[in-house]
């Protein structure tokens, strides 16, 4: 398995923390005050308490329950209740490779990480959530591409149809929308959309709402062959 | 024995007595997998029924107390609850979706306080945890820890200053346990706390604290919501723990010398075979996303 | 003593006032309800207080109100300065206020109503009640997008309104009704911005639920010198 896009990077500023799932893996992806990304088990050795729910101090990451500080390496460094005490180096988390990317942050959850082959110069739109499987969702994307018609304001044809990466081209505005399919738990998705382009906001609020409208159909479909 | 077997000897708070509805109004609940429904019956009498079996009840702490045991192990005391000054206070319950034992386990740990009770029960930077003793009771079969201290910030509201508040655990049966806490307002008595955990299942639980207070001044309300608020903070946790039901093989989770109750409590429990809510081996760990 | 407000700590709009008072900065009387076990919101006692039977009531000498909403705006009109929380001189920011205002009680009837049963087990439709505060919280996602693209952090705009009090406590109260239902934050990274923005704000305060900003306290670590850290740990 390859390295997989799990969040935009602009949905993770610096010293900020989230969760993410890759292949039932459960994350805690953060970014350090200086802007260190680090993907790990969402878990603390300590109690188990997921670590998503920690916040960052300067370039450690620490757990809500007990404040245990993690640093970079995943080391713990700080047990606040013996605040005197050097951690032993065996207390750590388990670690994953991440990289950024094209506006992209990448897990690896397998030990590979190859490179995500990805143009440097895309513009973040947003990620969005879908409770039906990715495949679903394609086939909507595929649907709604046909049926669009010339009175459509983008018009967009597929120009690739990757097993995680679409690409649909708008002939039309001239420019490209990228599609990164996040496979998730429970018959979940996300998609990670960029454009090769900056372009006003009411371009981007009307690709949202595109997507937005595919899932629409996609969630409804998903609900009629699920019965 | 199995983990549900052993699960059964005990007594389990089902409902407040003053919430148990009028004749012939049935209260329905949930009891180790099994579903019971409560009625007080036109006498006046409380009845526990897990479909045609009868289960035998007893009326304590302010709680109705149930067991699916023809023989259960008699219920543990509570001496204060016989001092007729003090302010008793049932709380209601709390859901929480975690295994009983770690509801218990929370309630034992300090170290927490200053980032999941923060400015209440602790705050940065006092958040060491000084030496204190654990024991097994050897009569009664309890955990006990003893000389336990933390730094509170906000102790008592008049308070401008935080205090050093001492603490005793008591763990008297695998799902209760009971603490005493300096009383802010007079020196020569402590406050009792206590959680009453009825398992739903092995990873669902509904929690109900229990107060036995000295406390004059306060409100019913103030004190029950403060009880609800510090608990509702510890749910969170509670919930976003992995995995949920609580290891009992030291290798999975890492302690150290500030949880001492929790490895004896673990141990106890391991000791005894209370295992309803536990993990025992490392391969039943289950720690993939949800 | 500027009002008096009945409150509860658990109650997600209770806090509302309460996180407004704070952030402004009024000093006010606060009056604990047992809304539960004891249900005393809709006691005599308090139905006497305010028919609704609802909380949180705020009174004073003239006023009784028992719509947050209400008093989200009768805060902001009689204590702060004019142009911040409701802009007084710009009606698009108004009608924009209002729409969100109006969206607040949906949070309230799907993520509220199903808090309470996560908490206290009270009788709910949950079907019902997950397919609407997933579509709510969608929409606020969609909503705070299309705000992000237009470069602002907040509902309404670059500054945050009486708009955001009223639909950040469900909002962010959301993955206490339980785990995947869509209620979850990781599924909304506009709203995971939008909470960290509001919980960034002078006179932010918690409640059960709604974490503390521990990442804003001068307790980091410095590994170079951990001596210094050591110091302010003191006993």
């Amino acid at each position: 398995m390859a390295s997989i896009a799990v969040a935009l990077s602009k949905d993770l500023p610096n010293g900020r923390v989230m969760r993410a799932i890759v292949s039932e893996q459960d994350l805690v992806v953060w970014r350090s005050k200086s802007g260190i990304l680090s993907a790990w088990e969402n878990r603390c050795p300590h109690r188990g308490m997921r670590l998503s729910h920690g916040f960052v101090r300067g370039e450690a990451l620490a757990c809500m329950y007990h404040g245990w500080h993690y640093d970079k390496s995943a080391t713990c460094r700080y047990i606040p209740a013996h605040p005197e005490l050097e951690p032993p180096e065996t207390i750590r988390a388990q670690e994953f490779s991440s990289i950024e990317k094209g506006g992209l942050i990448w897990v690896s959850v397998d030990g590979s990480l190859e490179e995500p082959l990805i143009d440097e110069n895309l513009t973040p739109l947003r990620s969005i959530n879908f409770q039906c499987a990715s495949k679903t969702v394609q086939e909507v994307i595929t649907k709604s591409t046909k049926l669009a018609g010339d009175t459509d304001p983008f018009n967009f044809t597929t120009k690739a149809a990757g097993y995680h990466h679409w690409v649909l081209f708008s002939e039309k505005k001239e420019l490209n929308l990228h599609l990164f399919f996040h496979e998730l738990p429970n018959n979940a998705c996300k998609i990670h959309a960029l454009i090769d382009k900056d372009c006003p906001a009411q371009i981007q609020k009307q690709i949202s709402r595109m997507m937005e409208s595919w899932r629409r159909s996609a969630e409804t479909d998903y609900e009629v062959s699920a019965k | 024995m199995s983990a549900l077997d052993h699960a059964k000897q005990y007594w389990y708070p089902v409902s407040m007595l003053d919430s148990i509805p009028a004749f012939p109004i049935v209260k329905t609940t949930r009891v180790l997998g099994m579903d019971i429904s409560i009625t007080r019956q036109a006498d006046g009498k409380i009845t526990v029924m897990q479909g045609d079996e009868q289960w035998q009840v007893q009326e304590i702490y302010d709680h109705l107390w149930t067991s699916p045991s023809e023989a259960p192990k008699p219920i543990f005391d509570i001496p204060e609850a016989n001092e007729s000054d003090r302010r008793f206070v049932p709380c209601g319950l709390v859901r929480v979706r975690c295994s009983p034992l770690r509801a218990v386990e929370n309630f034992l740990d300090i170290a927490h306080f200053p980032f999941v009770h923060t400015d209440i029960l602790g705050s940065e930077p006092h958040t060491e945890v000084e030496p204190y003793s654990v024991d097994i009771d050897a009569d009664k079969d309890e955990v006990i820890a003893t000389k336990v201290k933390f730094f509170q910030p906000q102790a008592a509201k008049s308070a401008s200053d935080g205090i050093i508040t001492d603490y005793v655990y008591r763990v008297p049966s695998p799902m209760n346990a009971i603490l005493y806490k300096t009383c802010p307002t007079r020196d020569d008595v402590q406050d009792v706390i206590a959680i009453f955990v009825q398992p739903i299942d092995e990873e669902t639980c509904d929690v109900w604290p229990w107060m036995a207070l000295y406390d004059d001044d306060s409100t019913m309300a103030d004190m029950i919501e403060f009880q609800q608020l510090i608990f509702l903070q510890d749910r969170s946790i509670l919930e976003n723990q992995v995995p949920t039901k609580l290891p009992l093989d030291p290798k999975m989770e890492i302690p150290t010398r500030a949880d001492l109750t929790s490895i004896a409590y673990r141990r106890w429990l391991k000791r005894r075979g209370a295992l309803y809510g536990a993990l025992l081996n490392t391969s039943d760990n289950s720690v993939a996303a949800e | 003593m500027s009002f008096t407000l009945y409150d509860y700590a658990l109650s997600g709009n209770c806090y509302k006032i309460r996180l407004f008072a704070n952030i402004l900065n009024i000093d006010y009387e606060r009056i604990a309800v047992e809304f539960y076990p004891g249900a005393d919101h809709r006691s005599e006692k308090m139905l006497a207080i305010s028919p609704a039977g609802t909380l949180p009531i705020l009174t004073t000498d003239d006023i009784v109100l028992s719509e947050t909403s209400a008093m989200l705006f009768w805060i902001a009109r009689n204590y702060d300065a004019p142009d911040h929380w409701w802009p007084e001189q710009d009606l698009t920011a108004q009608a924009n206020i209002l729409q969100w205002m109006g969206f607040s009680s949906d949070l309230t009837a799907t993520i509220g109503q199903g808090r309470l049963h996560a908490l206290f087990q009270t009788p709910i439709d949950k079907d019902k009640m997950i397919k609407g505060g997933r579509a709510a919280l969608r929409k606020i996602e969609a909503h705070l997008s299309e705000q992000s693209f237009d470069g602002c952090s907040f509902l309404t705009g670059n500054k945050p309104t009486i708009a955001d009090i009223a639909c950040f406590p469900y909002v962010a109260l959301s993955p206490d009704v339980g785990a995947n239902i869509g209620f979850d934050h990781d599924d909304y990274p506009a709203i995971r911005n939008w909470i960290y923005a509001m919980k960034s704000l002078d006179g932010f305060i918690p409640m059960p639920g709604i974490y503390a900003m521990h990442e804003l306290k001068d307790h980091e670590i410095d590994y170079g010198s951990q001596k210094s850290a050591k110091a302010g740990a003191s006993k």
